[in-house]
């Protein structure tokens, strides 16, 4: 198969630089919270919003609310179909990778 | 290193970033040293049921104050990440080795009359558990990219030597590199937190 024909092929939803910060962190963590996401990714509030509903949508994440003490957390984690799309995002990146030598 | 590598491995680091497991930690665990070299220095084994109490309850309430801090600091600054656990079958098997590897040495301590582990199997012993901390920290350090976990490597293979040219025994010599590697956490803890809180000092309180 040729590199053109991996090149078709991507999660179009992980794809996306953001996005797959957003699963590259959550794939080493039970959950991280939206104060963590916002560090590691730079995005803005709202920006990280999309991302994660876009991510909530598909069905690679799960998002929690939830009170510690008087203060919200707002946790996505990763579900199992987000664990496979992004194993297999890993994959089509090395095939890639591999056939453009 | 790729950038999907980078960032996993700065998340899986994110629990070491403010020391405060090494702040913690490292009381309990120069508290426990203490604890077991004085039981053989004043010969008085009450202080080695004190060790045995403080690693039994003070471990676990030690794990409890590193995540009450985090609370209270580092997840209203920077965030906040929790870690799956261990899984059922690597529990197991932790849990399998542990106990062949006390059945071993109480039947070889036993069979050699070396009930105190104080002649050459414990000086086995203390070599080996010392070599092993060493070398788990040292791979800690690689993993995370925290050369702080270096000097804690470089410590416990010092003083577990020391304690071997001492000719301490087991109980002392293991006693000696809990207490050094409780307070090199003690310090590399304390600086760890400093650098945190100063690269930190304007979001406290930040956290959605």
């Amino acid at each position: 198969m040729s590199a053109f024909e991996f090149a078709s092929d991507p999660d179009r939803v992980i794809h996306e630089p953001a996005r797959l910060k957003i699963m590259a962190v959550l794939s080493v963590a039970e959950s991280a919270d939206f104060t963590y996401l916002m560090r590691e990714t730079e995005l803005t509030r709202g920006n990280l919003s999309v991302q994660l509903t876009r991510l909530e949508e598909a069905g690679y994440i799960a998002i929690e609310k939830e009170f510690v003490g008087k203060m919200p957390r707002t946790t996505a984690r990763m579900t199992p179909e987000g664990r496979d799309a992004f194993s297999r995002y890993r994959s089509y990146l090395e095939r890639l990778l591999h056939a453009t030598g | 290193m790729n950038d999907i590598t980078t960032t996993q491995r700065r998340t899986q680091a994110y629990w070491f970033v403010d020391g405060l497991g090494e702040l913690i930690g490292g009381a309990a665990l120069a508290a426990v040293g203490a604890l077991m070299h004085l039981s053989v220095a004043v010969d008085n084994e009450g202080f080695a049921t004190m060790a045995l109490g403080v690693m039994i309850l003070g471990f676990p309430l030690s794990a409890k104050a590193v995540r009450w801090a985090k609370d209270h600091l580092t997840h209203r600054r920077t965030g906040y990440v929790s870690y799956p656990a261990p899984s059922a079958r690597r529990r197991t098997t932790s849990a399998i080795i542990a106990a062949v590897l006390g059945i071993v040495f109480t039947v070889s301590a036993v069979s050699l009359g070396e009930r105190g582990f104080d002649g050459t199997l414990g000086t086995y012993m203390l070599l080996g558990l010392g070599a092993g901390v060493a070398v788990a920290l040292a791979a800690r350090a690689s993993l995370m990219s925290m050369p702080r976990f270096y000097l804690s490597a470089i410590v416990v293979a010092t003083s577990a030597i020391w304690s071997v040219a001492q000719e301490l025994g087991f109980i002392a010599g293991m006693g000696v590199v809990w207490i050094a590697l409780g307070l090199a956490s003690l310090i590399t803890g304390g600086i760890a937190l400093g650098q945190y809180l100063r690269a930190t000092s304007g979001l406290a309180g930040e956290a959605e």
